[in-house]
């Protein structure tokens, strides 16, 4: 499974919603349960599945899947 | 291992097809926690509870208690509330006391620890008047960074001694109401290190200052107290023998070739079953299920040097050769103990596999012996068999070391606290009031709520009369030690009539409670009543929901059930530790 895969799957789990919801063109604005506590466990779950640790202005701007994919390839050094 | 978030969600799936029953949690905060949620809920369905949590709304603790109602505008908790939960951080609650302790000075700090007290006080009366859930309340976070570096612990009034004082005295407003407990929060980190505690980039962004690794300790904390108060806490230990109690085989290495010793590698099953006996002085029941032949599984039990665990710590066993799930329920059977009190450890993943599949309800923990170095701790931090029940037996052993230690105690004075106290070299002054001193003594009697006799709040212009009143005495106490001078810590007001002499009023500042401050100063009280020649002093206790840590205070000094004593008769001397003591 690809970053891009995994980020997916790990917002499905953790925003509890089906996964047609969710695409590399999603915004935090198009779900209404990703509020800031889901945007917390979000990123501490996607820590956990990757092994990386995200600066705060990272999970501060981290708000569409695109930037989500983004901030974890560069944590990931790819 | 424990679950990830996604795993505990997935579990948790599974809960509103299971038809539980329900636990009601209500959370009341001054931060941001809701990431506990799930954990909470994981929690209770181990436990066999379907949990409904509501939260408070953010930095409303007491509001809340005071019907304040939930985003769904329903009451944060009601009378059929189970359980609240109280996070109530230090340093958003009083930033000077967490964070700018060195700026304070000591009227601030008094008044900052009485604000504390008070608030939980507060906040306990208002829960109570409409719910007897249990309440745990958590805190209270000693300091990250010591304001005093190393310095901090060898000073007596250093921000971690004065709040480990605070902690000491909320416990003790805690034991004062029925089912409220505190949880440490210092436990917690402890068990994960701090750096693994606080996700400070969380508490910027969100006011959240818990890691999810934080909240998912806290949840199993409180889950400590809730399983112990629902019996849903474990009873049963059922152990394998063989690389669990020793190291080896004992059917393969016979009884000199099994590894069990006091000291050397042997050692870490040697300190496994001290805490398996223990365990059994907890009333815990110990069981064995082994395969093996009985009379080599006894042998070791009666003929090996070092062996802790005896014939008499085991409740049950079945050493056979048949199935370990079998044998368990034979066990769960004999004991007369349901399978879901039941915790079963074994080294053999076949055995535990087994036993975890046909056997649900039964706790399972797989060692490696390998790592026996870890076995103390497999139970240690579990928790599973705490228990808030003090039983018969724990009251009798706890009466027999409380008679032997005040034998102790009258025996030889000079106890350990005695020493410490003549070490801190405390200078006490008591003097007649006078202009300079009117505020101060007013000041007291308005803010000081713990140790105040009657709790009669007066002005400037109230005490200036008293003094002014040739009637009444008005009496302040000083108090210098090694560490400074904290300056009029105490006010007694006392009132003549006729051959008896009144004290209307006797407070401390709560920062000198427990150096015997108070004995000292109701000896210099006397003195004065003497100057007047009076022969009987009487005094009054006017109950507080805050004071009744001094509802006793006459009768220990020696004033009878009206509490008058006649000081021709009897005398109060203050306590032999204090440096001096002058009444001037």
């Amino acid at each position: 499974m690809d970053v891009q895969e995994k980020v997916i799957q790990v917002l499905v789990n953790i925003l509890q919603v089906s996964p047609d919801k969710i695409s590399i063109k999603t915004t935090s604005d198009d779900v209404e349960q990703w509020d800031s506590l889901n945007h917390t466990n979000m990123i501490q779950a996607l820590e956990q599945e990757f092994g990386i640790r995200y600066d705060l202005e990272q999970v501060v701007s981290m708000l569409s899947v695109r930037e989500i994919i983004e901030a974890t390839k560069g944590k990931l050094g790819l | 291992m424990d679950l990830s978030l996604s795993d505990i969600q997935q579990v948790l799936k599974q809960v509103p097809n299971s038809k539980l029953q329900g636990y009601r949690i209500a959370v009341l905060r001054n931060i941001t926690v809701e990431s506990i949620i799930p954990y909470l809920q994981y929690y209770a369905f181990k436990s066999g509870f379907e949990a409904k949590v509501s939260v408070g709304n953010y930095d409303n603790i007491l509001q809340d208690c005071h019907g304040g109602v939930g985003a769904d505008n329903k009451p944060v908790f009601a009378s059929d509330t189970d359980c609240i939960l109280i996070f109530f951080r230090l340093e958003d609650f009083s930033w000077p006391l967490a964070r700018d302790f060195l700026n304070l000075s000591p009227e601030q700090l008094e008044s900052e620890f009485e604000r504390v007290l008070d608030y939980v006080e507060l906040t306990l009366q208002a829960i109570r008047k409409q719910s007897s859930a249990v309440v745990l309340w958590h805190g209270l976070e000693m300091p990250i960074y010591k304001s005093l570096g190393i310095l901090e612990d060898q000073l007596p009034d250093s921000q971690t001694s004065t709040l480990k004082r605070l902690e000491v005295q909320m416990k003790d407003i805690f034991s004062r109401h029925t089912n409220v407990f505190y949880v440490d929060l210092s436990d917690c980190i402890t068990q994960i290190g701090i750096n693994s505690f606080y996700d400070n980039r969380f508490w910027y962004f969100s006011a959240a200052p818990y890691s999810l690794d934080a909240v998912n300790v806290i949840a199993k904390e409180d889950f400590k107290y809730i399983n112990a108060l629902k019996g849903k806490n474990k009873k049963c230990l059922v152990l394998d023998c063989d690389n669990t109690l020793w190291g080896g085989i004992i059917d393969e290495d016979g009884i000199d070739g099994i590894k069990l010793s006091k000291h050397g590698p042997g050692g870490s099953f040697y300190d496994f079953q001290q805490e398996l006996v223990n365990l059994h002085h907890r009333g815990v029941a110990l069981a064995l299920c082994s395969k093996n032949n009985e009379e080599d599984v006894w042998e070791v039990f009666d003929m090996h040097p070092e062996m802790l665990l005896k014939r008499e710590h085991i409740a049950a066993y079945e050493i056979n050769w048949e199935d370990k799930a079998g044998n368990i329920k034979k066990i769960s059977e004999s004991l007369n103990l349901g399978l879901d009190s039941f915790v079963f450890i074994d080294d053999s993943p076949f055995e535990t596999d087994m036993v975890r599949e046909i056997l649900p309800q039964v706790e399972v923990i797989l060692v490696d012996p390998k790592q026996s170095f870890d076995y103390r701790q497999v139970i240690g931090l579990t928790g599973y068999f705490d228990s808030l029940q003090y039983s018969a037996v724990d009251r009798q052993r706890t009466k027999m070391y409380q008679a032997e230690s005040g034998r102790r105690r009258l025996q030889k004075r000079s106890g350990s606290i005695d020493e410490f106290l003549e070490k801190l070299g405390m200078e006490v002054t008591v003097k007649f009031a006078d202009e300079k001193s009117i505020h101060r003594i007013a000041q007291l009697t308005q803010r000081t709520n713990q140790f105040n006799l009657t709790t009669k709040r007066y002005s400037d212009a109230d005490i200036k009369k008293f003094v002014d009143n040739d009637t009444c005495d008005v009496l302040y106490l000083s108090l210098k030690d090694k560490y400074g001078d904290a300056g009029i810590v105490g006010a007694v007001i006392l009132q003549f009539s006729g051959d008896t002499a009144e004290i209307d009023t006797f407070l401390l500042s709560c920062r000198v409670i427990g150096r015997g401050v108070e004995t000292a100063f109701l000896s210099c009280v006397i003195d004065a009543v003497r100057l007047r020649k009076v022969e009987i002093v009487r005094g009054e206790y006017l109950p507080t929901s805050k004071n009744q840590q001094v509802s006793g205070f006459y009768s220990k000094c020696g004033f009878d059930e009206k509490l008058r004593l006649n000081i021709m008769d009897s005398s109060v001397d203050a306590p032999a530790y204090f440096l001096s003591v002058i009444f001037d």
